[in-house]
């Protein structure tokens, strides 16, 4: 009997008048503390018997078909409910498998493909004088050892490429409306991660240097793509492409130094992460050839 | 009919259990003849018997212990003959009931589509109104079954009680999700801070 003892059975079972009060001690001593965190769950432990602990019972594997059968406005809700889960819905194998793979009537979120912190995703987009005419997602698995120069000597270098042009994710709205315009420069950096596009497209105030994008838009901010909650990435990607669309074939434009560059004429790489200063305008189109002849894109 | 029947006998006596049934066996063996008649591609009815974690034997057909791929392959690779029971050593005898319950009244489905299955299954969290009434256990045992499913690797039956978690999760806030599975709330309080904001415009 003893060893059963537990609050929560005593309390259940006796008047819910000591029940409440014991409660109210604990809630103001929770306040006090202002630990209350800690307090929370020192009380969930007595007052509830502890049932199974999804995350405990299953293995990710199975919560994650699990969370795959839920759509992205739950996949928020859920990314909230413990870190586990945030980063089950934020790992690469999960996005891949569940958003680029959905059924049409499936809303998916490509901001979550910003949200997840991968260093090695890169959004890719091919124009030309009538418009966009593809949108790619590109994985490069093994990025820490990715060299523009030993592109061509690297046999099984594995690109994943994933077309996703077609893809609603693309029209899903890709700003916070509940923001002020303060803050929505931090927010892109957070909530996009590597996303230095939409960064740098931001009409924040502190933004040192707008893009030479938002100059050619007569200072205009995209404001299409940009409209909280009615915007997409979609309309941000063909308001660049239109802006670029006429700059000289062999000209790259590096954007913000490290974040962006752009190859008018042919194809547009958002590179999400890391560095490519290194590489001179004339290289990287040569390279960029045979990187798609490569990746067979 | 009498034709099948006496199949049925036959098979049995061959197998050593039994030469000259009696009235209350031949009944029961008239039940999975039914079936056969209604099923003619269904040839083999042959029981087996299964050995569940905590060593208690269940017979079952094997057919609907075909519905397992594990036991299927198992089977192929040994070969028709088996005469020992199988263990199963990840499933208690409870569960294993239960999933036994869920193969014999699905034995019949037609196999899913061998094609990609992310496909398939097209995100829908519909279940079928037997599958929802079976899944009515407590979550214990419905972590079971799928843990079960899981190993013995039904398919469908993963994919269902999966649905029925999803359906669970579905429509309810952070803090209701952990309440329904005692989830510990180790964010950080910067953490969830960040990941509320993030998510605030997604939810209105």
């Amino acid at each position: 009997m003893l060893r059963d003892f537990r609050l929560g059975t005593i309390i259940s079972n006796r008047a819910s008048l000591a029940s409440r009060l014991i409660s109210n001690i604990w809630i103001t001593l929770a306040n006090r503390t202002k630990n209350l965190r800690l307090w929370a769950s020192l009380c969930n432990l007595r007052l509830y018997k502890p049932g199974p602990d999804i995350t405990a019972a299953l293995p990710v594997e199975l919560q994650a078909h699990i969370l795959s059968f839920l759509t992205v406005a739950d996949h928020h809700v859920v990314s909230q409910t413990c870190p586990l889960w945030r980063d089950i819905l934020r790992s690469r194998s999960f996005i891949t498998t569940h958003y680029f793979d959905f059924a049409d009537d499936y809303p998916a979120g490509l901001h979550r493909l910003f949200g997840c912190r991968r260093t090695n995703t890169w959004l890719g987009c091919t124009i030309d004088k009538s418009g966009i005419t593809d949108i790619f997602v590109l994985f490069i698995p093994d990025f820490d050892e990715f060299r523009w120069d030993n592109l061509p000597v690297r046999r099984n270098f594995m690109v994943e490429y994933i077309s996703i042009f077609t893809s609603p994710l693309l029209d899903d709205p890709v700003l916070n409306p509940a923001l002020v315009a303060g803050d929505r420069d931090s927010e892109l950096w957070t909530d996009f991660g590597h996303s230095f596009i939409l960064q740098s497209l931001g009409p924040g105030a502190h933004m040192d240097n707008p893009t030479a994008i938002v100059r050619r838009n007569r200072g205009l901010l995209p404001e299409a793509a940009w409209n909280p909650g009615r915007g997409s990435l979609r309309k941000l990607l063909e308001m660049i492409g239109e802006d670029v669309s006429d700059y000289p074939l062999d000209m790259a434009v590096d954007l913000k130094k490290t974040r962006m560059i752009v190859v008018p004429g042919r194809t547009i790489f958002f590179f999400l992460v890391f560095d490519v200063t290194q590489i001179s305008s004339s290289d990287l189109v040569q390279q960029i050839h045979q990187f798609r002849a490569r990746a067979n894109i | 009919m009498g034709l099948s029947a006496s199949r049925q006998i036959e098979t049995t006596a061959i197998s050593g259990h039994l030469a000259f049934p009696t009235t209350a066996q031949l009944h029961h063996i008239n039940l999975p003849v039914f079936r056969q008649l209604s099923t003619p591609t269904a040839v083999n009815m042959t029981n087996m018997k299964l050995l569940s974690s905590d060593n208690v034997e269940i017979s079952v057909e094997k057919d609907v212990a075909e519905r397992s791929v594990l036991i299927k392959n198992m089977l192929e690779d040994v070969g028709e003959t088996m005469d020992a029971p199988i263990p199963i050593p990840n499933v208690n005898e409870a569960v294993l009931r239960k999933v036994i319950e869920w193969c014999e009244h699905h034995r019949n489905d037609p196999p899913p589509p061998a094609d990609d299955d992310s496909d398939s299954r097209k995100k829908s969290t519909d279940i079928e109104e037997w599958d929802q009434k079976f899944m009515q256990v407590d979550q214990e045992m419905l972590f079971e079954i799928i843990l079960a499913a899981n190993y013995l690797d039904i398919k469908p039956l993963l994919d269902v009680g999966c649905k029925t978690v999803a359906n669970m999760i579905k429509g309810k806030s952070p803090e209701e999700i952990r309440k329904t599975f005692n989830i510990q709330n180790d964010f950080t309080p910067e953490e969830e801070d960040q990941i509320r904001r993030e998510n605030e415009w997604a939810e209105e």
